[in-house]
């Protein structure tokens, strides 16, 4: 028995010695990185005040495309797209769409902010970009509509917050912008669509609609292969090679489209893009004395060739 | 006396059971923990393929070694529809000249961009600034900056800045057991001493003109004869002739040298319709019309070069 007292007595002292070399209760100093690091990351989604399934389980990271930042899918298309926000670093809208598919219909539902002056018809708040920590955190609330150009369409009313880490992807082409000063303020667009050219008939020319979530529309009128790289001046009478300013009437609801004259020159031509600069003047056809001067205009803009 | 063991015995246990971290019987490897990292950055957005910083969506980098060239693959997927998908691969020399870099997006918006390196002199092009291949250790530490054009031969397109740093075991590969060169999937060649020193081509972009990754060029022609021979010829011949250049990174174009010298086939291979292969040899003395002191010897050329009529 005393044998015995004393063998446990010794594998008692054996593994008290075998503690670690500093003795202070932490084998290395790595041990700090085994304790797990909490990303905080929430995302909801309530369609016409109900909370829906799509949240951080889902949407768990954004995206960062240069200035462009995403949440959710980037083309409306594929199988896994749910919806789409996206905005810019400076908490500029660019545009919501959500995708409606019931297990009985085959055919999807897409619902889409307004485009027009689209901070009229939708608030979005972004209250934290963090480009060190690569965060971004904001919410939203507004209508939906069927028919993004008419708000009389079949509309949800959708709303939520997010807080989210962002990574940052390579975009098939890089450095997609229209940028500009707008009367001497900084303008970027944060919204795109495309639509036939002003000729009748001539599907090769494209119109090129650049907005933001304010009162400015931009577009560019390209041939898609006959604009080649070159210096072209415009006036409100030119059918092609040239760039259109309008700005949203809140009175009536509708876009004035200002008399341009000035300048576009096509820089280059990368994969499906109109790449150059710009500059004009836009005069409000009903009222001379409004005139707003466009500088500084930097544009990459793709195209879709179909 | 049984204390006197249990204490010796349980002193002994105690003393093996308690080495340290650094005690001289460690493992003998000298470098038991060596850091890997497969850094690349595509317009200066970064990313580590072997701990992406894109959460959701898998990229992987791998380096391949077959003996005679080096293959770097990086891939980045897409499983939360950013439509941004890449595939990437470029291929160098062991020694870290470009041989060749190939950049793929798999967008549906922008249509799949292709982005390839400018085809001419691709190794001046590619500025390396590490390139081992440890083949003892299996190990690859590669550091470049290259870029990739959407218009391979035309330097002025759009283009790609790929910038990696890489520090990697690589997979070894069996070499290729396929034709190095060829033209329409018939097996060619051309090589020769340049000044003394070997030059082999690695394409045939065009029926009978060579290059490799270096900045010169050979073009071969001979008239649709069927009988071999041997000719002489200068730069004012219009045909069974060799024709010299050099890739003038000012200019952006070759630079015809004024060649002379012997060229000739022993056999044309019949491809079928007016093809052929003609097998033969050359030597010639190029000069720079520019600079009569730019002599280049070609010795000992032997090639297999293909012609259409």
């Amino acid at each position: 028995m005393k044998y015995i007292k004393y063998a446990l007595v010794l594998v008692v002292i054996f593994l008290s010695g075998c503690s670690s070399d500093n003795g202070n209760g932490n084998n290395n100093g790595d041990d700090n990185n085994d304790v797990p690091v909490v990303v905080i990351r929430k995302f909801s989604l309530f369609l016409n005040g109900v909370q829906s399934n799509l949240n951080e389980s889902r949407f768990s990271t954004a995206y960062r495309k240069e200035h462009s930042i995403l949440i959710g899918g980037e083309y409306i298309n594929d199988i896994s797209f749910k919806l789409q926000i996206s905005f810019d670093e400076n908490g500029h809208f660019g545009k919501m769409i959500y995708k409606e598919q019931n297990i009985s219909s085959d055919t999807p539902k897409y619902f889409y902010s307004n485009r027009n002056y689209s901070s009229q018809h939708f608030t979005f708040i972004m209250q934290q970009y963090d480009d060190v920590n690569r965060r971004v955190k904001g919410s939203y609330s507004g209508y939906l509509f069927i028919d993004p150009e008419n708000l009389s369409s079949e509309s949800k009313f959708v709303s939520g917050d997010f807080d989210l880490p962002f990574a940052d992807i390579v975009p098939p082409v890089s450095g997609l912008i229209n940028e500009a000063t707008i009367n001497s303020q900084y303008w970027r667009s944060t919204n795109r669509f495309q639509t036939n050219g002003d000729n009748t008939g001539q599907y090769e020319e494209l119109n090129l609609h650049c907005l933001r979530d304010d009162e400015y529309k931009m577009a560019f009128t390209f041939h898609k292969t006959n604009t080649l790289i070159g210096s072209y001046s415009f006036t409100p009478t030119t059918l092609i090679n040239k760039i259109k300013l309008s700005k949203y009437d809140l009175t009536t609801s509708t876009y004035i489209n200002y008399n341009c004259t000035g300048t576009v020159q096509v820089l280059l031509r990368p994969p499906l893009c109109f790449d150059g600069i710009y500059s004009f003047t836009a005069v409000n056809p009903t009222n001379p004395s409004d005139v707003i001067q466009v500088q500084n205009g930097k544009f990459r803009i793709n195209y879709w060739p179909y | 006396m049984k204390k006197i063991l249990i204490t010796l015995f349980s002193l002994v246990l105690f003393c093996s059971g308690c080495s340290s971290d650094d005690d001289s019987t460690a493992p003998e490897n000298p470098n038991p923990d060596p850091v890997y990292f497969f850094k690349l950055a595509i317009d200066g957005v970064e990313n580590d393929l072997l701990n992406p910083v894109v959460f959701d969506d898998s990229t992987e980098g791998t380096v391949y070694f077959n003996g005679k060239t080096v293959l770097i693959g990086m891939t980045a997927s897409d499983v939360t529809d950013t439509d941004s998908r890449y595939q990437m691969v470029f291929n160098f020399t062991p020694d870290g000249k470009l041989l060749n870099g190939h950049l793929q997006f798999f967008s549906v918006t922008l249509q799949n961009p292709v982005y390839d390196n400018f085809i001419e002199y691709s190794s001046y092009f590619c500025q390396v600034d590490n390139f081992v291949i440890d083949q003892v250790n299996k190990i690859a530490t590669i550091k470049y900056t290259a870029r990739l054009y959407s218009n391979n031969t035309d330097i002025n397109s759009y283009y790609r800045e790929i910038k990696t740093d890489i520090k990697v075991p690589y997979i070894e590969q069996t070499p290729s057991t396929g034709f190095d060169l060829s033209y329409g999937g018939i097996e060619q060649y051309c090589k020769a001493d340049i000044n003394g020193q070997a030059w082999t081509a690695r394409y045939e972009r065009s029926y009978g003109v060579f290059t490799n990754e270096g900045p010169y060029k050979i073009e071969i022609n001979f008239a649709n004869s069927p009988t071999p021979g041997s000719f002489t010829f200068d730069s004012s011949s219009t045909a069974n002739y060799v024709r010299f250049a050099k890739f003038n990174t000012s200019t952006m174009t070759y630079d015809y040298y004024n060649a002379t010298g012997q060229v000739g086939y022993t056999y044309r291979e019949f491809h079928g319709g007016n093809n052929y292969s003609f097998i033969g040899t050359c030597s010639f003395t190029a000069v720079n019309p520019l600079n009569s002191a730019d002599i280049i010897q070609v010795t000992n050329g032997t090639f297999r070069s293909y012609q259409h009529y």
